[in-house]
């Protein structure tokens, strides 16, 4: 059957081509649309002028807009929901588990203690950074104590993951929620509880770098592990017998997706179920084969946000709805579904 | 590859011993089979073999190299592996998985050739799943899946095949085919069997277990027989010797008496 797998090899460069042609699409309406709307031939030579460094007519105000508040927004949306989508396709694999996503593992709620923390100290000794890195930090250790409780390294059930990731989200976000209760007066910690629902509005050119920085390198990385990570999902049995150290792999990889879920999180706080929604939907377009399941996924990701962070921009008059209770409000039915409309997803 | 070698292979698990001094040899041309009934330690000694199991006391060498001193990925190369498959919760094509039996052969970024496709598309063609290629191995029934399995081990162009319980979902007319299929491939294989009969019909030699133990060996006729079948299982039988192999018909159990 060459023709079956030369032809699913045709349409996946089309497949990848759409996508990404949709997410300039997007892109662009996104960058249109706001509190103002703005046309677009005004942005086409704002682009224009600002990359090729001309003068443009433009006013100075309009020039603003799009430049300093909607382009770098729009784009951390994009690399953020890129980011996330790479993370939850790449956990699922690890873990062998559909359900897998940094929100629900509780992974996110730890970064939220470590922000609320370092809004505590920031005006003691942190610099500027100090709140992204203590975000940075929480999500690390929550990650390490999910999979702990969770049984790395051993055979993993996914009873025992959810669980675990329950134990420590609720354990995270009453520890924030303290911090942010003792702490009412300290100047910032009202931001706290912005950031705690997800924000993209403190998007600047500066604070892109390191986020696109990691997605670009992790998803080049893990596009040459698309063989291993088709392989782990067949299970451990299966991976080991083709050749593949399922145990250091497992570990390589959550350590390097908690790292990128520290720097996004650090950058635009708890955007939660991206990592679930995302991956689930493009399984079921390109099937569960990591080749276009990967670049797809993370290319969707993109366009997801993008569009989620436009609505929330428009949906409420008065200003911007945060974006992580938008997408938990799509997410979370989801999760629901994949957790009971299928008994065997929970057959651990 | 001559032979695989276990040397004094002991296992323990939870405080009971489930393998207790095992050594033996697998001829790298001849098909052996593992008897014996449930958790005798035949799935345990081959997972040790496949390295699933790390070796707590005891040696295993493939030819004269030790196991441990070979790397996991040319293992690979050399060893192919079909065991009880648990089903999965991700949706691959018959064609997808049958093609994960490259895998120890690619390196990163490294695409596939024609010389794998036609490898892929002969082997399904040999199990009878080629018209299955493009369908959803998830939509396929439990047979079906073990014979997609079988196609990608095939794929996998192992030196020697070890086999856990090849037949069990399958109806008689694929357990034939599927052994059949192995043995014609004239490489060394080891396979653990329930039906005594299979293992008569295609095994050049056998190894019997009972609790954890190796308590005979020897080619089917020396070693199926009433006897024995008597001692490892509790199950009267008559065993007919043809000329080419033993055949084995069992006994109903004598009902107890009612009180």
């Amino acid at each position: 059957m060459t023709k079956a797998s030369k032809q699913s090899k045709q349409d996946g460069w089309w497949i990848l081509l759409m996508s990404s042609l949709l997410l300039l699409l997007v892109i662009w309406i996104s960058i249109m649309f706001g509190s103002v709307n703005l046309q677009a031939s005004l942005i086409f030579s704002v682009l224009k002028a600002k990359i090729l460094g001309l003068a443009t007519i433009v006013p100075l105000a309009q020039q603003d807009i799009i430049w300093e508040l909607r382009l770098p927004r729009v784009l951390l949306a994009a690399v953020v929901g890129a980011g996330l989508a790479l993370s939850g396709t790449v956990m699922q694999s690890a873990v062998q588990n559909p359900l897998a996503e940094p929100f629900i593992l509780g992974i996110a709620s730890g970064a939220s203690v470590g922000a609320v923390t370092g809004i505590l100290l920031e005006d003691l000794f942190l610099p500027s950074q100090g709140i992204a890195v203590c975000a940075f930090i929480g999500a690390i250790v929550a990650t390490a104590i999910v999979l702990l409780l969770g049984g790395l390294g051993h055979t993993i059930s996914t009873v025992k993951l959810i669980l675990a990731g329950a134990v420590v989200s609720a354990l995270g976000t009453a520890i924030a929620n303290f911090i942010v209760y003792m702490a009412a007066d300290t100047p910032g910690i009202q931001n706290a509880i912005f950031w705690m629902m997800g924000s993209l509005a403190d998007a600047k050119w500066d604070n892109l770098f390191l986020p696109v920085l990691a997605v670009m390198t992790l998803l080049i990385y893990f596009m040459s592990q698309i063989r291993n990570l088709d392989a782990l999902l067949m299970g451990d049995e299966v991976a080991i017998t083709l050749g593949i150290n399922t145990k250091r792999k497992r570990q390589l990889y959550m350590g390097l997706i908690a790292l990128l879920t520290g720097v996004l999180v650090a950058q635009c706080g708890i955007i939660g179920f991206v990592g679930l929604v995302v991956p689930h939907a493009i399984r079921t377009m390109v099937g569960a084969s990591h080749r276009l399941l990967l670049p797809v996924s993370v290319l969707s990701g993109a366009i997801f946000l993008v569009l989620a962070d436009l609505l929330s921009r428009i949906v409420l008059p008065s200003g911007d709805l945060p974006i992580g209770i938008l997408t938990a409000l799509i997410g979370a039915p989801l999760f629901m579904k994949l957790l009971f409309g299928n008994s065997r997803n929970f057959g651990g | 590859m001559r032979a695989i070698t276990v040397e004094h292979l002991s296992f323990a698990a939870e405080g009971k011993d489930i393998l207790k001094d095992i050594s033996l040899q697998l001829d790298g041309h001849q098909f052996t089979a593992l008897i014996g009934p449930n958790g005798s330690g035949k799935s345990t000694l081959l997972k040790h073999i496949y390295r699933l199991l790390p070796i707590q006391s005891g040696q295993i060498y493939l030819d004269n190299t030790p196991l441990s001193s070979i790397g996991l990925n040319e293992s690979a190369k050399r060893l192919g592996v079909m065991s009880q498959f648990n089903r999965i919760d991700f949706d691959f094509t018959v064609w997808q998985i049958a093609m994960m039996g490259r895998i120890p052969y690619k390196k990163s970024f490294e695409g596939t050739t024609d010389y794998d496709e036609e490898l892929v598309r002969s082997s399904l063609d040999r199990v009878g799943m080629l018209k299955a290629a493009d369908r959803r191995f998830n939509s396929l029934s439990g047979g079906e899946q073990q014979r997609v399995m079988l196609a990608r081990v095939l794929v996998q162009e192992p030196e020697f095949l070890i086999l856990d319980e090849p037949t069990n979902h399958l109806d008689i007319t694929y357990q034939l085919k599927i052994l059949d299929i192995v043995k014609d491939l004239s490489i060394g294989i080891v396979a653990a069997l329930h039906d005594l009969n299979l293992a008569a019909m295609y095994s050049d030699f056998i190894y019997v277990m009972k609790e954890g133990r190796i308590v005979a060996r020897g080619a089917p006729k020396e070693v199926i027989n009433e006897a024995l079948i008597n001692a490892i299982y509790d199950v009267k039988s008559h065993v007919v010797l043809d000329e080419a192999y033993p055949t084995v018909t069992y006994h109903r159990p004598k009902r107890q008496a009612l009180i």
